[in-house]
């Protein structure tokens, strides 16, 4: 923001324009000449005033008669002022010389002088008239009017001279004793140029107040303002925003400063034009006279240099920005985005952007960037801008929405220079909102069309998540391990490491994930996920039937302060049923002891004591059992949610069955006494609770616990059922034959207790059902969609249940189900899943018979066939497998043209006479007869 | 008061300067109504119709109308004239702006707004009418109490110092209200604008709140637009709505920089929405913008209090979390340090006036 400097801003000579010209005049007495030239001055005719004045000098001006004298004190006087104001200054100094040096001591003698100095300054003798007035100064005594005139003369003189320094301390003076707001108004103005040429900051704040005036000199100022704007770049180009904010903010736009300017030269002017017309003070119209030449030659300078107020506004807001006063640098890009040229206008709506992403909320962060990216989708900043919106998004985990707009932004963009970045975080995006498919493709994308990216690190390891949780559990392997292999330093590395264990886990290859559990455990022992990995090592070993080592791995889970709640939930109780289940019931005690006394918070408090409860009954101590129970039952029994107090209610049930029968009535008889008590609570969490227990009192008839079961299989009670008494009804439901009741509250189970292990039993009611379903469907969307709604469902089982036997039904249901769909790859992955466990070998002829069914359907039929030979020559025992093995290996070599060996296998089988006795067997001979026929 | 109807001048001698007048009066034989009429205290003016000036004394209201009398013919000669043709107005005001001066310099508001209070008082009924030369001064007689009410406010303890606080406060909203009428400049606004600021200060605050929503939202650059989001954000701050209090002092501060009346107040205003909305760091900066840039003033030592409560408090003792830039740059400020010396210099300085 360059401007050439102003100089000679205070040039004078303007005071001949004013004048008209001289009237002819006649021959007149003394006297007559005297009213004439106070006729003329009084109305401002001053150059009309100078003959008669003169004439009068001349004819009088000699005269030694004092009254003469002293008359023509005045007259000399006046001549001198009269030449003044013609414009005639060297006349005028001239006369108010002579005066001076006839009335050193006059009356006017000050006045006198002061106007000598002010010729000389109009007729450019600065040197001069600074010496002039330094010397009226000393030499008179100046009313303070006048003394404020002599400083402003000689600031003139020093300013016109452009010598700013000296100019300064009559400045001061005039700042000092100016009588009204305008004179000490325009002090203030060259005292604060003064100081800003200087870079004297600390003077200049006194002032401020003089110069945010609407009639501020410094309105109208092109020195100050140029001088301003000069002191603010130096400061901001040394960074000093906090100061060049402080002084831009003093300068006047170039328009206001026009406007200004015109605006009160046309005041003067009307001023001037009444001051003439009137018989006022001459020196208040020297000084407006010479406020309108200062004011010209301003508007003339203004006119010399280019309009600054863009780049002026966009360094102030550009310093509010720096000092993170981020509002007020909002207000001001926003208005220089409307006001701006287009270049500007752009980068100012990108700024006002950058300062929003700073203010909370970030709603009109958004607002701006989608009016940028509308506005300009070609823009300079379109990728900055966009990216960081996403990433404004992603901080508010708003997943839709970074969605949509990086969605969009890449439509616009697909040459993003932050494409990478984009694509990570919507891999993200979609990956928080479970789209793992999507996920997955984005994070693809990624890593083929940016390899290099510094990014592919955490790209493969987003990339092995979203395959994880979609349960592609192969392909998540790949990625994790592509992490562990190529990115070993990345931050990603140690999850990765845990994660690609997982996978087996999730594969239903145990001894693999238990192995990388421990190479895990060993080389990242401080990790965040080493509880874990613990508790999964728990799992792992209990499913393998090693009881001690899963006890010991949930408790070293359960020490890591890094477990989830949920985690050390599962970690606590699973080792509780272990213990409970090798009859260690001193260390059930201990156990669950320490649980309740660290309670973290989510701790499942009545389960607890359920298990110490069961301790303590199992260790003799059944008294003391009983009390424990029936106090916890009394404290936690109105929270629908608390699984522990069911299971106390079963544990007292089944003591009961133990116990004395005096014993048992009483007990019995206390329950019947909750109920009614909890009847007149109006308590229906707890009454449903203990009907659900009085299907077992042994006084009941079965036509009453027939009512109950009817009072229990209503669906009004879905809301204050909790997961025992849900599992009771999903029961008796399907008992009933009340399918569609039980599937009403497999649905509400899932929806209400997600975790437990009634959603287990929930979710497999629903996956069976649903698969069915699709069996027996005509329709072919509506059976995809029960397929659906089935793989979902057990595919879930199968993951999140991965050592419950129950997954294993959900494989093998599942391998059936792709098979159905003809996806054999899948249904035989499942098969082989199940073979992996040995704990599940009582479906592994089941499973071999998949495999084989998958290979046979595939049109593979020799692979079919070592499939089912194995089922009949490893599990022969299973009799009903065997004979369908048998019958399909036959089957299957006919089919290879092996009718001698088909027939063979099929004599084997009926010569069994347990296989013969089966339905089978008749498939089988018919079979033999065709062979033989 | 009722007045008799209008005549027309229709009598010789009169300057051609009332031929406009003339014309432009209301025709002979139309008397208003009694009851339109409203009688003032005669005040000499000169008025311009159609491009004339003359010296009447003017002497009551009628509806879109004023009634004047001429020469001297005061008494029982009045005649009327259209408010709308007149184009400009001069009162004979009696006024010393040096003195007005020497009060302002001593920010003696009060004794400001006592001089300039009787020199308008004759003009108050008649600061419709266009370009008349009483509007500003009444606005700054309005602005002069206001201000000295401001001040005491914060000093008031006694239930006969608040009452006269709160007189101050009601006498510049009674002549604000009337300089609102002075629609041909910024001064009509910005006196509504004060008179919406006087409510407030009087505890009105749904009165205040109701004046700001009818006024007219001005655009940056109108001389009414610093005044306006001042009045707003002021407003906020007592509905305890911080944030928008802080966006409307924003606006103020960051559009009218070239306003002593409001710029200022504007910053202190954002200054005391950035304390309330939790960040004081900013009120800590905006408190020594305002202490540095206006040193000596009732603005500099409202910012230095809070300042020295804000560092008292230590609220700003933590380390704010900068822009990686900054660091890297090593442009990081120490304001806290910044702050302190500015305090400690302007102590000393107050040590050695003492001494």
């Amino acid at each position: 923001m360059k401007v050439s400097r102003i100089r000679g801003l205070l040039t004078a000579g303007l005071l001949g324009a004013l004048l008209a010209a001289l009237p002819a005049r006649a021959q007149v007495s003394a006297h007559s000449l005297f009213e004439s030239a106070n006729e003329k001055l009084a109305h401002g005719d001053y150059m009309g005033a100078v003959p008669d004045l003169r004439q009068l000098v001349d004819m009088l001006g000699d005269s030694t008669t004092d009254r003469t004298v002293a008359v023509m004190e005045g007259v000399y006087f006046k001549l001198g002022v009269a030449h003044f104001f013609s414009g005639q200054f060297a006349e005028s100094e001239a006369v108010f010389d002579a005066y001076l040096r006839k009335y050193r001591n006059g009356r006017y003698a000050a006045k006198a002088a002061l106007y000598s100095a002010d010729a000389l300054r109009f007729r450019g003798r600065l040197r001069d008239a600074a010496a002039a007035y330094q010397a009226a100064l000393k030499r008179y005594a100046f009313n303070r009017l006048l003394e404020c005139d002599v400083y402003a003369g000689l600031a003139r003189c020093r300013l016109a001279a452009d010598d700013w320094a000296a100019a300064v301390e009559p400045l001061q003076a005039v700042y000092r004793l100016a009588p009204d707001l305008m004179r000490r108004n325009w002090a203030a103005t060259l005292l604060t140029t003064a100081y800003l040429k200087r870079m004297e900051l600390e003077k200049i704040y006194p002032l401020v107040p003089y110069l945010l005036r609407p009639d501020s000199f410094a309105s109208r100022s092109v020195a100050y303002n140029v001088a301003a704007l000069e002191a603010g770049d130096l400061l901001y180009a040394d960074d000093l925003y906090r100061d060049a904010l402080w002084i831009y903010r003093l300068v006047y736009p170039h328009d206001v400063l026009t406007g200004r300017s015109r605006e009160y030269l046309a005041r003067l002017e009307s001023l001037a034009d009444r001051l003439k017309r009137s018989a006022g003070d001459p020196r208040r119209l020297m000084r407006v006279q010479e406020s309108i030449g200062e004011l010209e030659a301003e508007l003339e300078a203004l006119n010399a240099i280019d309009n600054y107020d863009i780049e002026l506004q966009t360094r102030i807001a550009r310093s509010y920005m720096e000092l993170r006063r981020y509002r007020e640098g909002r207000e001001l890009f926003l208005y220089l985005y409307e006001a701006a040229p287009a270049a500007v206008a752009e980068e100012s709506l990108y700024l006002a952007f950058v300062c929003s992403t700073q203010i909370e909320p970030l709603d009109e962060a958004f607002e701006i960037g989608n009016r940028y990216m509308e506005a300009y989708p070609a823009g300079a900043f379109f990728d900055p801008l966009t990216l960081t919106m996403g990433q404004l998004y992603a901080r508010l985990e708003a997943w839709p929405a970074l969605i949509e707009h990086l969605t969009r932004t890449l439509d616009i963009a697909p040459r993003h220079e932050s494409g990478a970045e984009c694509l990570l975080l919507l891999g993200y995006a979609h990956f928080m909102e479970e789209q793992f498919a999507d996920a997955a493709h984005r994070l693809r994308t990624l890593l083929t069309a940016y390899p290099g990216s510094d990014l592919a690190g955490e790209a493969h390891y987003w990339l092995g998540m979203a395959l994880l949780f979609d349960e592609r559990y192969e392909d998540a392997a790949g990625a994790f391990d592509t992490v562990l292999a190529q990115y070993p330093e990345s931050r990603y590395a140690e999850s990765a490491a845990f994660r690609r264990a997982v996978c087996d886990y999730g594969e239903s290859r145990f001894e693999a994930a238990d192995r990388r559990l421990a190479a895990f455990l060993e080389a990242r022992p401080g990790s965040r996920v080493a509880g874990e990995a613990l508790m999964m090592r728990g799992d792992i070993a209990g499913a393998l039937g090693r009881l001690d080592p899963a006890t010991a791995f949930y408790r070293q889970a359960m020490d890591d302060p890094n477990l989830n709640i949920e985690l050390y939930n599962h970690s606590a109780f699973q080792c509780g049923r272990i213990l409970y289940e090798t009859g260690q019931y001193d260390a059930l005690r201990r156990h669950f002891a320490a649980y309740l006394k660290q309670r973290r918070e989510g701790a499942n408090i009545p389960q607890a004591v359920y298990w110490i409860g069961a301790a303590l009954w199992n260790s003799g101590e059944q008294a003391g059992a009983l009390r424990y129970y029936s106090a916890a039952v009394a404290k936690y029994g109105g929270d629908r949610g608390a699984l522990g107090i069911d299971m106390i209610l079963d544990e007292w049930v089944g003591r009961t069955r133990s116990a004395e029968p005096a014993a048992a009535a009483a007990a019995w008889a206390e329950l019947r006494e909750r109920l009614e008590a909890a009847k007149r609570r109006d308590d229906r969490v707890q009454i449903l609770r203990l009907k659900r227990v009085m299907l077992y009192d042994p006084d009941r008839s079965e036509a009453a616990r027939a009512r109950l079961t009817d009072e229990l299989l209503r669906e009004d009670n879905l809301p204050y059922a909790g997961p025992a008494v849900l599992e009771t009804m999903l029961d008796r439901a399907l008992a009933r034959g009340r399918e569609d009741f039980a599937a009403t509250v497999a649905a509400y189970t899932l929806e209400t207790f997600p975790e437990t292990d009634t959603a287990l039993e929930a979710r497999m009611l629903l996956g069976r059902r649903a698969a069915a379903g699709a069996e027996a469907a005509s329709d072919h969307a509506e059976r995809q969609a029960l397929y659906d709604a089935a793989i979902a469902h057990l595919e879930t089982v199968r993951s999140v249940h991965a050592t419950r036997p129950e997954a294993a039904e959900a494989l093998m249901l599942l391998g059936d189900v792709y098979r159905r769909l003809r996806r054999f790859d899948e249904a035989d992955a499942r098969y082989r899943a199940v073979l992996g466990v040995r704990a599940w070998r009582t479906h592994w002829p089941a499973a071999l018979y998949g495999r084989g069914e998958c290979a046979r359907e595939r049109g593979n039929p020799l692979e079919a066939a070592a499939y089912y030979e194995r089922i009949y020559l490893l599990y022969g025992h299973y009799t009903a497998w065997a004979a369908r093995a048998y019958l399909r290996r036959a089957e299957c070599l006919r089919a290879l043209y092996q009718n001698a060996k088909a027939r063979e296998v099929l004599q084997e089988m009926l010569a069994d006479r347990e296989l013969a006795a089966l339905p089978e067997a008749d498939h089988a001979r018919a079979l033999l007869k065709e062979l033989d026929g | 008061m009722k007045h008799a109807p209008s005549r027309r001048f229709a009598r010789p001698g009169l300057a051609a300067w009332l031929v406009p007048l003339c014309a432009l009066a209301a025709p002979a034989g139309a008397p208003d109504a009694p009851d339109t009429f409203v009688q003032t205290a005669p005040v000499t003016a000169a008025v311009t119709v159609e491009g004339a000036e003359r010296t009447v004394t003017l002497v009551g209201r009628a509806p879109g109308r004023v009634l004047f009398t001429v020469g001297e013919d005061a008494v029982g000669a009045r005649s009327a004239i259209e408010v709308d043709r007149i184009e400009a107005v001069r009162f004979d005001l009696e006024l010393d702006e040096t003195e007005v001066f020497r009060d302002l310099r001593r920010r003696n508001w009060l004794g400001a707004a006592r001089r300039l209070l009787p020199a308008v008082r004759p003009a108050l009924p008649y600061l419709d009418l266009p370009a008349n030369d009483a509007a500003e001064p009444a606005l700054r007689a309005g602005d002069g109490f206001m201000r000295a009410a401001a001040r005491r406010a914060d000093l008031a303890e006694t239930p006969e110092q608040e009452a006269f606080v709160r007189e101050q406060f009601e006498t510049a909203y009674g002549i604000l209200t009337q300089a609102a009428a002075a629609r041909f400049s910024p001064v009509g606004a910005l006196a509504e604008l004060k008179a919406a600021q006087c409510l407030l200060a009087l505890g009105k605050t749904a009165e205040a709140a109701a004046a700001l929503e009818a006024a007219e939202e001005p655009l940056p650059g109108d001389a009414a637009y610093g005044l306006y989001w001042l009045a707003r954000a002021q407003a906020a701050l007592e509905a305890g709505a911080h944030r928008a209090a802080l966006d409307a002092a924003v606006k103020s501060a960051a559009f009218e920089t070239k306003d002593i009346d409001t710029f200022p107040d504007a910053l202190l205003a954002a200054a005391r929405a950035y304390e309330s909305i939790g960040n004081p760091y900013r009120a800590r900066d905006v408190y020594v913008e305002v202490a540095s840039v206006f040193p000596g003033t009732d603005w500099s030592e409202t910012a230095r209090r809070r300042l020295a409560a804000i560092l008292d408090r230590g609220l700003t003792d933590a380390e704010e979390p900068v822009p990686i830039k900054t660091v890297f740059f090593g442009l990081k400020e120490d304001m806290n340090a910044r702050a302190r010396e500015l305090l400690a210099a302007e102590d000393a300085l107050q040590e050695e006036e003492t001494e």
